[in-house]
């Protein structure tokens, strides 16, 4: 597959806003600056944005609990998403969801979702009304390793399979379900191996290398598009941060050592240094995508700082539609 | 000396793009971890005494042998924490200082070449777990590995037992080395991606050291102008542009159209330059990014690992025909 | 006049379901519905017969026996713009699909600050008295009306079983239909016409002076009989078909006890935890100074629900129970 300057180009846009996006939130929520819980997409970049460089803006994501790296990848706004962690009215839920359930469903994302598993069925659903208006669109699932063993997992992957539906299973296996590493919860290592077993394709792609991703994506996704039904694809990654994606945590549960191996790979170090050889993108170009997002980020930091705080009657809005309460 | 088996499995054989992009068959985990048990159980019946297994993070070895009782040493050995050839290499070097007598290797194309990669001369009990393999054969894991255990244990000149293989040297402009088993390819790609190469219209040039006729991959394009087995000397140079076209099978259930501009037959050990830019493709993966202005020099030799011919080393077993 | 005549035809409560169903289905190209066996074989208990066949598999899906899939295909293809209807054969069930019900569907809305609208229809069946034993007899409501973001329904009869599943899927807000597998073959007048039952309005269908009886799903039919059966000593029961029990009409309620001064809450449910308890804790709040008398409860006791006809028996509320329960709220 030989991808333009353009999609490149892109994809590394799309890693980088996510890498500054997350990296900026972690360091609020170090400063106690932002409430509640944090999972951090850092290190995993590259499957968001390969995947996502692969669907239209109609196609839908459905996510996960560490779900801002997908909205970003699916171009979600860093001042409506920053507000959001923050609890603030001008959020993209209004305050109401925080990191666990943000979502922007003008762009096809589906929402995070606190419950492990919990977005697989919706996904499937998503998938199921492409199919009945035959509009052409596809939906995607993001999962994790963990959340494979989830029973709505298997009810979904079946089901998709069963009624052939446009959807593109993403497992992003990290190798650990929050502490407790994959070899201790699965007696196999390829979640792709389940694949066979709901008669979809499945494939392993390098979750550390874009391209890959983007190529296996590419294919997964028209194949889901052209009516042959859902695919598979497990990529293989690795967290940088924590569970909770704050260092200061002192969870010991994975050894310096296997996270500095794994860094040693980083997703935009690797895809930076290609794009550099190949003259696509130089490192002094790179850096100012860098510089430029960063400016970005900051100035979403100020805008949700800025931001008022909801109104504590909005605590009794949305409960229902077209109810007022 | 303790009769040494060195057993190499490769966790990610037969799980890659293309069950996306062709009809290929998966290979899962417990279908790795039967193959390994029944190649352990026969290189132990064939007189192994002590099994070094590589492992990796999915525990393949271990589990394999997990409530075998056999009657030999078992030493695993340690595993990077991600998937990746180095890790097959670097297994098949430490067998090689370990004084292991047969290395089963369970895998594909790519797998052999890490291999020989870490062990040039290694003597190996090929058995194909991969996808289109040309270097492996279909071969019952339980009889290849009696017959590895059969030749670590009587130690037959290797030649009496295995045919050498041939190698593709592939010399870098900056100095490094490479190899392939089967044939390397230019590919007119930016990116190594998802490594298979699935259409025959992005190929520039490649070089075949086997081009047999009953194969599916690249080294099949070559056996339609240039059939060269895998125990003839020499190898086979073809250029791809406007010219004579061919559909060939070029991934499992998958056809695809070359055109051959111009081929040719190449002697041992004569060399061929290809130049960037591209992507080289080792055994049908794309694996080197050959950047514009950069080279490399393409020898076919005739110098690699002694294949164990499983006939040959059951007859040391089962005695001659009567 | 035509009307008449239409009012005056006779439907059961099940076939009423199928009509309101088809009806909606041939109005609302974006409405569907899934489930197991409601497809081809037109559900266990006939709910969806020959749906499949005008509609074909796409608006009549079978589904694998997967509630939380099925639940989160709901889901997914009202958060996207249709008009679902997913079955979740018996109630019992849904405690399988809890996270797709509870924290999926009834919160999408609020978690993500209004945006999602999520016009999903959950149709399924409870209700004891079959000797279907404890895991396919449950009346389950209580747990749902727990739950912020969802709404309840529990029709008692044919008119209501049409009028308030249309209501269901024409509304914007994921709503739980429960039907009562005894009620099935309850035959009642039913309009041809497509038509609603508006959601969370309460139906007195009986007025009366004396007490008032607080009902919905299959103890209206119960509760009128006891009203029938105190008529005769002296007692005018005012009998109060919920018909939404999430939100609650407790207006109806509250006005309807400050009239009588007196209220018993009739469910099928056990009583330990049910509505009986949120309407008397409501109407003691609201109506306190008009009450007679403490506010009655009669509801199933605090078992799982039996099996053998026997036991079954004494467990389920019936008209019998109901007078009773009246007469010890009135002190006689």
């Amino acid at each position: 597959m030989q991808l333009s300057d353009d999609v490149l180009l892109d994809m590394h846009h799309r890693m980088v806003r996510i890498r500054h996006f997350e990296e900026a939130a972690g360091r609020l929520a170090e400063e106690s600056r932002l409430p509640g819980f944090l999972h951090l997409y850092v290190g995993e970049e590259a499957v968001a944005a390969g995947v996502c460089a692969a669907l239209t803006d109609d196609d839908q994501i459905s996510s996960t609990h560490r779900g801002h790296g997908h909205l970003v990848a699916k171009g979600g706004d860093f001042e409506r998403m920053m507000a959001e962690l923050m609890g603030k009215s001008t959020g993209y839920c209004k305050g109401k969801g925080g990191s666990m359930h943000i979502c922007d469903l003008d762009l096809g994302m589906l929402g995070a979702n606190g419950i492990v598993g919990g977005g697989v069925p919706i996904a499937v659903g998503a998938g199921f009304a492409n199919k009945y208006r035959d509009d052409g669109r596809v939906s995607v699932v993001f999962f994790g390793d963990g959340a494979s063993n989830i029973g709505a997992f298997h009810e979904a992957a079946n089901m998709a399979a069963a009624l052939q539906l446009p959807v593109v299973f993403v497992c992003e296996n990290n190798e650990y379900g929050e502490f407790t590493p994959r070899d201790r919860t699965m007696a196999i290592t390829d979640v792709v191996d389940r694949a066979a077993g709901y008669g979809m394709p499945g494939v392993i792609v390098d979750g550390m290398d874009v391209v890959a991703v983007h190529e296996a994506a590419a294919e997964a996704v028209d194949r889901a598009r052209s009516g042959q039904g859902p695919s598979f694809l497990e990529a293989k990654t690795y967290r940088f941060y924590n569970h909770h994606g704050i260092q200061t945590l002192g969870m010991k549960y994975r050894s310096d050592e296997e996270l500095a191996e794994w860094k040693k790979r980083d997703p935009i170090d690797l895809f930076e240094a290609r794009l550099a050889e190949s003259g696509v993108l130089t490192a002094k170009d790179a850096e100012a995508v860098h510089e430029r997002v960063a400016g970005e980020v900051e100035q979403a930091i100020a805008f949700a700082e800025e931001s008022p705080l909801p109104e504590v009657e909005s605590l009794y809005e949305d409960v229902y539609s077209g109810v007022a309460q | 000396m303790t009769a040494t088996v060195g057993v190499i499995a490769n966790p990610i054989a037969g799980k890659d793009i293309r069950r996306l992009v062709s009809f290929a068959s998966p290979v899962s985990d417990m279908a790795k971890i039967g193959i390994i048990r029944r190649a352990v159980v026969g290189a132990v019946e064939g007189g192994a005494q002590r099994l070094l297994i590589t492992d990796d993070r999915r525990a393949l070895g271990m589990r394999a042998i997990d409530n075998l009782s056999l009657d030999a040493e078992v030493v695993f050995l340690d595993a990077p924490p991600y998937d990746s050839g180095m890790n097959s290499q670097n297994a098949a070097a430490a067998f090689q200082e370990e004084g292991v007598g047969a290395v089963i290797v369970l895998g594909g194309d790519g797998t052999h070449r890490d291999v020989v990669k870490g062990w040039r001369n290694a003597p190996l009990m090929a058995v194909s777990t991969g996808t289109n393999n040309v270097f492996p054969r279909q071969v019952e894991a339980t009889i290849a590995g009696q017959a590895a255990g059969v030749v670590a244990s009587r130690e037959p000149p290797i030649h009496e037992v295995a045919d050498q293989a041939k190698v593709i040297d592939v010399e870098l402009d900056d100095g490094e080395a490479e190899q392939a088993l089967v044939d390397l390819a230019l590919v007119d790609e930016s990116f190594t991606g998802s490594r298979a190469v699935w259409t025959g219209q992005r190929l520039r040039e490649m070089v075949a050291a086997i081009a047999e006729r009953a194969t599916v991959g690249l080294s099949c394009i070559a056996s339609r102008v240039a059939p060269t087995t895998r125990h003839q000397a020499g190898g086979v140079h073809v250029t791809f542009g406007d010219g004579e076209r061919f559909r060939i099978p070029i991934a499992p259930g998958l056809y695809s159209e070359v055109e051959i501009s111009s081929w040719r037959r190449l002697h041992l050990n004569e060399s061929v330059e290809i130049s960037g830019p591209g992507v080289l493709s080792f055994d049908g993966e794309r694996d080197l990014v050959l950047p514009r202005g950069r080279s490399a020099l393409v020898t076919v030799s005739h110098d690699g690992p002694w294949v164990i011919d499983i006939e040959k080393a059951m007859s040391l077993e089962c005695g001659e025909a009567r | 006049m035509t009307v008449t005549e239409k009012e005056a035809r006779t439907l059961a409560y099940g076939a009423a379901f199928n009509e309101g169903l088809r009806q909606i289905m041939e109005e609302d190209p974006d409405v569907f519905f899934a489930g197991e066996d409601v497809g081809k074989a037109g559900g266990v208990f006939g709910s969806f017969v020959g749906l499949n066949e005008t509609f074909g598999d796409l608006r009549a899906v079978d589904t694998p026996i997967s509630e939380q899939a099925i639940v989160g295909l709901g889901i997914g293809a009202a958060v996207t713009g249709l008009r679902p209807v997913v079955d979740v054969m018996f109630m019992d069930f849904m405690f399988v699909a809890m996270d797709q019900i509870a924290n999926q569907a009834a919160k999408l809305k609020y978690m993500f600050g209004g945006k999602a609208t999520l016009p999903l229809t959950i149709t399924t069946s409870a209700g004891a008295g079959l000797s279907a034993a404890a895991q396919h007899s449950q009346s389950l409501e209580a747990m749902l009306c727990h739950i912020p973001g969802l709404k309840v329904v529990m029709p008692s009869n044919p008119y209501d079983a049409k009028g308030l599943l249309v209501a269901c899927i024409r509304d914007n807000n994921p709503t739980v239909y429960v039907k009562n597998k005894r009620l099935l073959g309850l035959k009642g007048e039913v309009p041809e016409d497509l038509y609603e039952v508006p959601i969370g309005v309460a139906n007195i269908v009986r007025p009366g002076s004396s007490v008032t009886v607080v009902t919905y799903g299959r103890m209206v039919q119960e509760s009128l009989k006891a009203a029938e059966e105190l008529a005769g000593e002296g007692v005018d029961c005012e009998v109060i078909d919920l018909r939404t029990v999430q939100p609650l009409d407790i207006d109806a309620v509250t006005t309807s006890a400050r009239k009588t001064g007196n209220i018993v809450v009739v469910h099928e449910a056990v009583r330990f935890g049910g509505l009986g308890a949120e309407i008397a804790s409501q109407v003691q709040e609201q109506a306190f100074d008009y009450l007679d008398a403490p506010v009655g409860r009669v509801g199933a006791p605090f078992t799982p629900v039996p099996f053998s006809p026997t036991l079954e028996a004494e467990y389920v509320p019936n008209a019998d129970r109901i007078t009773e329960g009246i007469r010890e709220t009135l002190g006689m």
